[in-house]
């Protein structure tokens, strides 16, 4: 498994292209946006993109699809049957999506929005914006926060120490370190925290 | 990236060691595993996809190597020059690193999650994106270097500088911090609470 992340100017956020050098397939994870470099990293490895994954319908993390869906003849995956005008096949919990050589599981996180959903293939977790490095996801009341935090806990860091957290902003991390550090799951935490979105900072 | 193979010892659920179906406890040659592993990390070029958890290195020279997708997960480094080296993707969370020299690095969308950090040199680094949540920093410098968008999130700190360095989108927000000098940094545009979180 090869992964390469694209870090977009548009909202901060971190789109991953994901290759099999078996197949020669790819797929992409949050079209945040689509550029000469991320297309640059298609090409130049000669993959075939098959798949496109959403994990929720923020523009920041979609804007990207449009002209990736111009360019490549891929099939959309998100929890809503269709994102930014474009039809999806939906997930649900709990589910495998079989594409490009991998194994895709399917975990509903809502909290951050209702539609999050993280990704796992392998050892690696896509979580999108229900997880970051050392903290969990914004949301919209305080009740959405716990209940954010409940279902990563059930979820994501009942998984192995080792496996790697890939999120949509910022750095990545591990399960170990978000079960350790992540300010997110302090006694009180939801308390603490501004009850709004606030994007662009 | 690296695989993530468990060890088919029985009960064992740590990582495999590069080219083994074992972790590096459970080998049957660890120093031949182990040698083996130097050998790769030594490589002019560098590697790629690298799994070699809990390694212990001393005195080893790694300077200006590429280092992409790699897991060093509970590794120990002791006096080990990785000056002018790059890390993409790499995995360093819970390893001990003591007096090494990350001088002039380039360490992009890398964790030291947890990590023991002491008497570290990172000057003059490009640290864009990089984890240092819950590590315990002591008697480092990170002067003169760009921080673009790193976590320092319930850490300790302790008499460490940040000198003339880029801080732009860096949460800092240590459980512990003291002796820390910033001076020419632009902390203004860091995080330091939760009432400024962007995402």
């Amino acid at each position: 498994m090869k992964i390469y992340q694209h870090y977009s100017l548009y909202g901060f956020s971190n789109a991953y292209l994901v290759g099999n050098d078996e197949t020669k397939e790819a797929l992409v994870i949050d079209p945040a946006e689509m550029n000469a470099s991320l297309l640059g990293h298609i090409e130049k490895n000669g993959y075939s993109l098959k798949s496109v994954f959403v994990t929720h319908n923020h523009s920041h993390h979609v804007r990207g699809l449009k002209t990736l869906l111009k360019i490549y003849d891929a099939r959309v995956y998100a929890a809503n049957a269709q994102v930014a005008g474009f039809p999806c096949t939906p997930l649900r919990d709990g589910e495998s999506v079989a594409t490009c050589g991998f194994s895709v599981d399917i975990y509903s996180v809502p909290g951050h929005s209702p539609d999050s959903l993280v990704f796992r293939i392998d050892g690696v977790l896509f979580t999108g914006d229900a997880l970051h490095a050392g903290l969990i996801g914004k949301t919209l009341s305080s009740y959405n926060a716990v209940t954010l935090a409940d279902r990563i806990k059930a979820s994501i860091l009942n998984q192995p120490d080792d496996f790697v957290i890939l999120p949509g902003h910022g750095p990545p991390s591990t399960v170990g370190t978000e079960r350790r550090y992540n300010v997110g799951f302090e006694p009180g935490y939801a308390k603490r925290t501004p009850a709004r979105y606030d994007f662009f900072v | 990236m690296h695989a993530f193979k468990r060890c088919e010892e029985p009960g064992c659920s740590s990582l495999c060691f590069h080219g083994s179906n074992r972790c590096l406890a459970h080998h049957p040659d660890p120093a031949a595993a182990f040698a083996a592993v130097q050998a790769l990390l030594a490589q002019e070029q560098g590697c790629k996809d690298l799994s070699a958890p809990g390694i212990v290195l001393e005195g080893t020279d790694l300077t200006r190597r590429k280092y992409i997708g790699c897991s060093f997960i509970g590794a120990s480094f002791k006096n080990v020059l990785f000056t002018g080296s790059t890390f993409l993707l790499c995995f360093f969370d819970r390893a001990r690193f003591e007096a090494c020299d990350f001088s002039g690095a380039n360490g992009q969308f890398s964790s030291f999650g947890g990590a023991s950090i002491e008497n570290v040199s990172f000057e003059s680094s490009e640290l864009l994106h990089c984890n240092f949540d819950g590590a315990s920093i002591r008697e480092t410098t990170f002067n003169d270097s760009n921080l673009y968008d790193s976590r320092f999130i319930r850490g300790e700190i302790r008499t460490c500088d940040f000198e003339n360095c880029d801080l732009k989108r860096v949460y800092f927000i240590p459980a512990k911090e003291s002796e820390v000098s910033f001076k020419g940094s632009n902390t203004m545009e860091t995080i330091q609470d939760l009432e400024h979180l962007y995402i």
